[in-house]
Order: structure tokens, then C-alpha cells, then sequence
């Protein structure tokens, strides 16, 4: 099996196939719920850090006894499910934070029902004031504490090193198969794409980077698509799900680019790291990259960097998507269409979707109306 | 309908053209103002709170120069302390009329507004982009009690992009060192203040504030210890807007003092005569969340049909205990960052929003103790979804102590989400409930 394949089978497991290999030597693996928590600091302290997803739940009939579904978001619903169901019984541990209420909550949930054998709440700011970005700094080191109290051993400068390096190969050599698609026939598609960001958030970094770079040479071999195709950016938030991608690749689009956490945002910006000022250099980094709706007041920023970004791709059209009860995201709708006149392509009015996708029809009613306005 | 067995609650017109581009704040000063004005003398400085709150309106409208923007659970203090005076978008919403309340939500919608944005929030969206309020000289924020207050400081960045915000990240926890981390953040904050209004702090100001302050505390404190008292001497629906807007709007001010300690008389005497409200008290009911204030027929109700007397309201009134002891006359700039920062992170609604659920749940499970719950009710506003999550830990926990707790949605202003007939016919077989229980006892 070729490196893209592979790299799809493990975004597509949830758990993955390297899981058990990483288990059966016996390390440890820790979840972690938003991108906010630095996977480097884990890793640096010999676990194998694996971003939770919903990936896999067919309801959420347990995570609802909890958490009512007529007000929060499915994606945190069906992460609580599988850890309800053991899918994540594999954990060692589980680290929190305060991406969003929903996100919050579901972590204290799983922990006051399901007692993991360890966890960890990161708080994360939201602005990057100066007491701000010293908190950050103070709750990444009181991490790296609480990790070397768990793991027996200290996460010693050079381990943190070592790992920032592999984390940012990995960003770099992501950033260079994204690249690829700013071709007029990119070599792959854009769900494929997605199911290689989801492989990056939970596989050995070392691993990813050895797959990664196989890929590049495979894809360097590979004829380009015939068709030309609409060029799509998705800008919102469609987490690990690749249903909006396939809708619009089925419609004769492409999805070249998108904003979205499980998606460019984990690896556009490489961490700008200081060996002599680790944490406070990782948590700079972390508050000030491309950023998230829960960062302050930050829309204008991603708003040029949707503008950049949709240039820089060529791209056809734009599809605003949002999880449904996300107030971080849903506000955006408001902004983008009292802007869309700036950037002269065609953006989509929001597409609301549940997680559990039991919608499939209508998001490909609708991405297929969209794709097909585009081509006139 | 607007009737629940014959007991008629409030009525609207919404086929009424309402229209909102009207000044909100002269709306208010007419209606609610001249309401309260047009009430008998004599009960008359039980609204005075309200009143204050009005005033502090109108002045923004008069001296747009010394308008600063806050967030409902951004503690005041700090504006006082600067000599500006604070206007709070949400409060608006908070007291307008609900066939306009209603409107503005729809004029949001038709802005983009997702459709599950509460009512509380999605009213002054509108009014806050077509620009029909004062502009502010400054914007305090802050991160507390929901997403939403996230969202709504994409508003305020997009509406007032030549304004910079201070935006306070509020901690998680409430150890000393979240403390010291919201201290820190307040000294950004009163240079942030010192910069954008040209006012120059005044250390005596902002020890008198901090001052008035604290006894506001002590005194809300007592008249709560009162009201543990069987009867309870102040049914809490009574004077639930106004003490709400004294908390969230006027701690730091001597009026509010003031009114305090006329309503601390006015708690002991009835005490002391053994005085509960217009009803007799058969239950004693606690509000673990939100309370509907779009229509208050909703708590006459409940006394009547049930003798249930709602006693303590999670969100309403302010359950921080009074600060510790300082002298005033010589308290550091330190030590009074200290108690400001105390108070923004015990601030009600925000202190159980931004923290961990077993805040929320804790927090809940000490006041129906306390004030003696035969029963609780978990009225969800709808936005609300950390509080939500919060719920069913709470109801288990709770009937562990032996106290049921009812769960039902609501949005707080906005009864076309749950009306009060479909409150009334949840609450209806729980109180029932309730009352055969103290009864089999």
C-alpha cells in the first residue's frame, strides 16, 4: 500500500492502526480535545498525543443524558459518546481546555462520569494582553509538571526541543501537499486531503513525517486530474468529517483550501520557536497564529486571511460552514456577509450541519446547487 | 391563549408594526421610567435601583465623551473608579418591553443572527450595527459566563474597529492564583481606561468605590440571611429585576448603599412582625439558573395556586460573600486590584458560566440548602449550554440531599420560545409534586 492510502486508512480510523503498535510497546497515549494544547508537550513527555473526534459514533443517545441536544453542539456530543461506548477506553489519559463551552463541558463530563485514569485542564486565553500570554506560559509549565509527575521522568529541555523539530517537519511538509493544490489540476483530492490532516493529529509525529515525505514523491509521479474543476475553500468548521468535502468533489468541485482547525489552521503556521524561551515561545506561537473564533474579537484577522488564502488558491467559491448551536462561528455569518462585496467570489450562505450527519441529502443538495452556480 | 386554569397571564400583540429605530433609551425612560414614577410614593424607592440605571442611560446619551461600553459581568467598579459612567448594550434588552425585544431579536435574524441566539444578546444586536446607540469612548469586555460574550465581542470589534477593547480573560479556577491572573489583567485594564479616556485614577476614588462597594456586599449578605427566615420576609420575584440591575450595574455607588440599607430595614422589620410576602408560604422553591422576566404574573402564579414562594435565584442576585475586611482609608492599589479582581471572578452567572461545572453544581446545591428548598427549578435559558450541561449533575446531586429539581427551557426576555402557559404546565404537576411530598412528611 502506497503512503496516501495509508495516511487515509489511519484518518479514517478512529482509533488507528498505529495506536496499538504504540500501546503494545508499552507507552502511553493521551487524548487531547482542541488544538489550543500544544501536542508537542506530550510527545516531549514519550506519549503519543491523539486529537479526540467524533469519528465513528452513530448517536449520542449517552453523552445526551448530560449534554441536551437541543442546545449543544454534536461534535463534543459524539466525542462523549465514544468515550462512553470505550472507544477511547485505549486513553491513558485525557487533557481538557476552554475551546468552547460545549468542548469544556463535554471533557468535565467525561471526567466526573467516566474517571479516566488521568487528566489535565489546560486554560488557554483568549487574548494575547501581556498577563494574558504570561498565563499561558504558567498553565504550559504547571502541564509539563503534571506530565512529569504522571510519566515519573522530566521533560527535559532537549526532549522539548526534539519534539517542536518533528512537530514542525510535520506542519512543513503538510504545508507543501497543501501547496499542491494551488495547481490548476491538483494530484489528489481534497477529502483525501482531509483524511491526511486528520492522519496528522493522530499518528507518531516521526511516523507522519516518514509518510508524509513518501507521499510527496509519490505524488510528484502522479498525473494531474483531467477535469477542470470548481475551486472550492471551506471557511467555518467542519471538524474530522469529510462529508462537505465529498459533496462538493461529487459535484465536480475540488476543495483546495480551507480554515478550519481540522484542516489548514493546524498546519499553515509553524510554531516560531525559541530554545532559549521554550514555553513562552510555544505559548506566543500558539495564542498568535491563524486563529480560532474563541481567540477575541479576531474576525477581522481571519477574514484577511480568508481573503489571502482564497487568492492565493485561485479559488471559484467559498463555503461558510458551522456546526449547528456554535455561537463562535454562528456570529461570523453575520460579518462575512456584511463583507462578502470585498472579495468579488461567490460565497455561500452558511451551511449549518449536525455532526452525526444524518443530513447527507441536503448538504449535497445543496453543495451541488452551489458548485453548479459557480459553473454557470 | 394566555391563560393556564383560568389564571390569566400576560398578553403581547405581535401583530403590532413595531418600529425600532426609536431611541431605545428615551423608550425606556418613557415606559419603564414612567412607570415607576407613576407608582404610589411610598413604594416608590423600591425601583430606585432601576431608576439609577436609567439615569446612568441618559447621561450616556447626554455625555457621549464619558461613555464606556461594558460587559454585564464586567464588575462596574472600575468605572466608577475612572469617573465614566458604564453603558451596558445588554441591559437594554434586559428592560425594554418585550413586543420590542422580540422585534430586535427578528431585526438580528435578518442580519445573519443564528437562530438559537438568545434573546438577551440577539436584541441588541441590531441597535449595535445600525448604530443606534452612543458610541463608546472605550469597551470593557469579557470572556464570562458563555461563547456568546465571545461572539459579542466580534460585535463590538466589528462595529467599533477605530475603538480598542480590554477584553478580561476570565480563569477557570478560583485559587488565589486565578486571582493574582484577573489582578493583573485589572491593572492592564486601568491603564487601558487611563489611556482611552484621559482620565488620571485617583487612588482615594477608587478605595471610596471599592468601599461602597464591599458594603453593598455586606448588606445584600444580610438581607440574603434573611431571607432563610420562614416566612420568607421578601418573596424574591418581588424585587427580582432590581436587585439584578443593582448587582450587575451599580455596586461602587453610595445610592446603592444607600437602598441597601432602606431595604435591610425594611427585611428586619418584616421579620421581626413575622411578615412573608402577599401569600401564604407553603413551599420555598429556589431558581437554580435562569427566571423568566418577560412575565412576572408567571411567580404570582405559583404563589397563589401553590403557596410556592421562590426564595433564592441563581443568576439574580449576588451570593458572593463579603469581601474581607480592609481599611479603606489606606488600602494599597494592590490590595484593592486584589478585591476587584475577587469580585469579576465571583461575579453572578459568570462565576458559574466561566468555571467548572461542580461551581455550578456546588454552588447550587449550598443555596437550596441553605435557604431551605423543598424544591429547585432549572429554568435552561436556551444560549446558556455550559449551564445546561451542568443540569442533570446538578438534579442527581440534588436528590441526594433529598430536593427535586424540575428542568425546562426558557429564554429570559423572550416568551415566543416558551411561553408562560407552557411553563406554568410544567411547573403545574411539579409543584403538585412537591407539596404531596411535604405533606407525606
Amino acid at each position: 500500500m502506497g503512503a496516501l492510502q495509508t495516511l487515509i486508512n489511519y484518518g479514517e480510523g478512529n482509533p488507528n492502526a498505529t495506536v496499538g503498535e504504540w500501546k503494545r510497546a508499552g507507552d502511553k497515549v493521551l487524548g487531547y480535545w482542541c488544538s489550543y494544547i500544544p501536542p508537542e508537550i506530550i510527545y516531549a513527555a514519550g506519549a503519543l498525543p491523539y486529537r479526540v473526534r467524533g469519528c465513528g459514533a452513530t448517536g449520542t443517545d449517552k453523552a445526551d443524558h448530560d449534554m441536551s441536544p437541543v442546545c449543544n453542539c454534536s461534535f463534543p456530543r459524539a466525542v462523549l459518546e465514544l468515550a462512553h461506548n470505550g472507544t477511547y477506553d485505549y486513553l491513558d489519559g485525557i487533557i481538557g481546555m476552554n475551546g468552547c463551552d460545549h468542548s469544556r463541558r463535554a471533557f468535565e463530563l467525561w471526567v466526573e462520569r467516566l474517571s479516566p485514569p488521568f487528566h489535565h485542564f489546560v486554560y488557554v486565553p483568549r487574548t494575547q494582553k501581556k498577563a494574558s500570554v504570561q498565563k499561558y506560559v504558567d498553565e504550559l509549565n504547571k502541564f509539563k509538571t503534571i506530565l512529569d509527575k504522571f510519566f515519573g521522568a522530566e521533560i527535559n529541555s532537549e526532549d522539548l526541543h526534539e519534539s517542536v523539530a518533528l512537530y514542525n517537519e510535520n506542519r512543513g511538509l503538510l504545508k507543501k501537499v497543501q501547496e499542491l493544490f494551488k495547481r490548476d489540476n491538483p494530484p489528489i483530492t481534497g477529502t483525501q486531503r482531509h483524511h491526511i490532516v486528520n492522519a496528522s493529529v493522530s499518528i507518531p509525529p516521526q511516523e507522519l513525517n516518514r509518510l508524509l515525505r513518501e507521499l510527496l514523491e509519490e505524488l510528484a509521479q502522479m498525473p494531474p486530474s483531467a477535469d477542470k474543476k470548481v475551486r472550492i475553500m471551506i471557511a467555518g468548521w467542519v471538524g474530522d468529517d469529510t462529508l462537505v468535502h465529498q459533496a462538493i468533489e461529487d459535484s465536480g468541485g475540488v476543495v483546495v483550501i480551507d480554515n478550519c482547525c481540522f484542516g489548514a489552521r493546524s498546519f499553515m503556521d509553524p510554531l516560531q520557536y525559541d530554545p532559549d524561551q521554550q514555553m513562552e515561545s510555544i505559548a506566543r506561537s500558539y495564542l498568535g497564529r491563524m486563529s480560532c473564533p474563541r481567540m477575541f474579537a479576531s474576525f477581522s484577522e481571519r477574514f484577511g486571511e480568508i481573503e489571502q488564502l482564497a487568492k492565493e488558491y485561485n479559488v471559484d467559491g467559498i463555503v461558510h460552514t458551522r456546526l449547528q448551536f456554535c455561537d463562535l462561528h454562528g456570529i461570523e455569518n453575520v460579518f462575512l456577509n456584511q463583507r462578502k462585496g470585498q472579495m468579488d467570489i461567490p460565497l455561500s450562505s452558511t451551511l449549518v450541519l449536525d455532526y452525526i450527519g444524518q443530513d447527507e441529502g441536503r448538504v449535497r443538495t445543496r453543495m451541488e446547487a452551489f458548485v453548479e452556480q459557480i459553473r454557470g | 391563549m394566555s391563560s393556564y386554569k383560568g389564571f390569566q397571564f400576560k398578553t403581547y400583540d405581535f401583530s403590532k408594526k413595531i418600529d425600532t429605530t426609536v431611541d431605545l433609551i428615551d423608550l425606556i425612560d418613557e415606559l419603564v421610567g414612567g412607570d415607576i414614577k407613576s407608582r404610589p410614593e411610598q413604594v416608590q424607592w423600591i425601583f430606585d435601583p432601576l431608576l439609577q440605571a436609567i439615569e446612568e442611560l441618559k447621561f450616556c446619551q447626554a455625555n457621549p465623551d464619558k461613555v464606556v461600553y461594558r460587559h454585564f459581568t464586567f464588575a462596574p467598579e472600575m468605572i466608577y473608579a475612572m469617573d465614566c459612567v458604564s453603558f451596558v448594550p445588554e441591559a437594554l434588552t434586559f428592560i425594554l418591553p418585550t413586543e420590542y425585544l422580540c422585534a430586535l431579536v427578528d431585526e438580528g435574524r435578518d442580519l445573519g443572527m443564528p437562530d438559537h441566539w438568545c434573546g438577551f444578546l440577539g436584541g441588541v444586536l441590531a441597535p449595535l450595527m445600525y448604530k443606534r446607540l452612543p458610541q463608546p469612548k472605550a469597551i470593557l469586555h469579557c470572556n464570562q459566563p458563555c461563547d456568546n460574550s465571545v461572539a459579542q465581542g466580534t460585535v463590538l470589534a466589528e462595529t467599533f474597529p477605530d475603538t480598542e477593547m480590554f477584553i478580561l480573560d476570565n480563569p477557570y479556577t478560583d485559587d488565589e492564583e486565578a486571582v493574582q491572573f484577573c489582578a493583573d489583567q485589572l491593572r492592564e485594564g486601568f491603564s487601558y481606561m487611563e489611556r482611552m479616556t484621559g482620565n488620571k485614577l485617583d487612588l482615594d476614588r477608587f478605595r471610596e468605590v471599592m468601599k461602597n462597594s464591599a458594603r453593598a456586599y455586606e448588606l445584600i449578605y444580610e438581607i440574603n440571611e434573611l431571607k432563610k427566615v420562614s416566612p420568607c420576609p421578601i418573596p424574591t420575584s418581588a424585587i427580582l429585576r432590581v436587585t439584578s440591575v443593582a448587582f450587575y450595574a451599580l455596586t461602587g455607588t453610595e445610592r446603592l448603599v444607600k437602598w441597601l440599607e432602606k431595604h435591610l430595614a425594611d427585611a428586619k422589620e418584616r421579620v421581626a412582625k413575622g411578615i412573608g410576602g402577599f401569600r401564604e408560604e407553603k413551599l420555598r422553591v429556589v431558581w437554580t439558573m435562569s427566571w423568566p422576566v418577560f412575565d412576572y404574573s408567571v411567580y404570582d402564579w405559583m404563589e397563589e395556586e401553590h403557596g410556592a414562594i421562590a426564595v433564592a435565584y441563581h443568576s439574580a442576585e449576588p451570593f458572593y460573600q463579603p469581601p474581607p475586611d480592609l481599611d479603606y482609608s489606606t488600602a494599597s492599589y494592590d490590595e484593592l486590584l486584589r478585591l476587584l479582581a475577587l469580585r469579576n471572578n465571583n461575579h453572578s452567572m459568570g462565576r458559574q458560566g466561566r468555571g467548572s461545572l461542580n461551581t455550578f453544581v456546588n454552588d447550587n446545591i449550598k443555596w437550596c440548602q441553605e435557604f431551605k428548598a423543598d424544591g429547585a427549578i432549572f429554568a435552561g435559558h436556551w444560549q446558556c449550554q455550559a449551564n445546561w450541561s451542568s443540569a442533570q449533575i446538578t438534579k442527581e446531586k440534588l436528590a441526594d440531599q433529598g430536593i427535586p429539581m424540575l428542568m425546562m427551557m426558557v429564554d429570559q426576555l423572550d416568551p415566543r420560545v416558551v411561553s408562560s402557559d407552557q411553563m406554568a404546565s410544567r411547573l403545574d404537576p411539579f409543584l403538585e409534586m412537591l407539596t404531596d411530598r411535604k405533606m407525606a412528611r
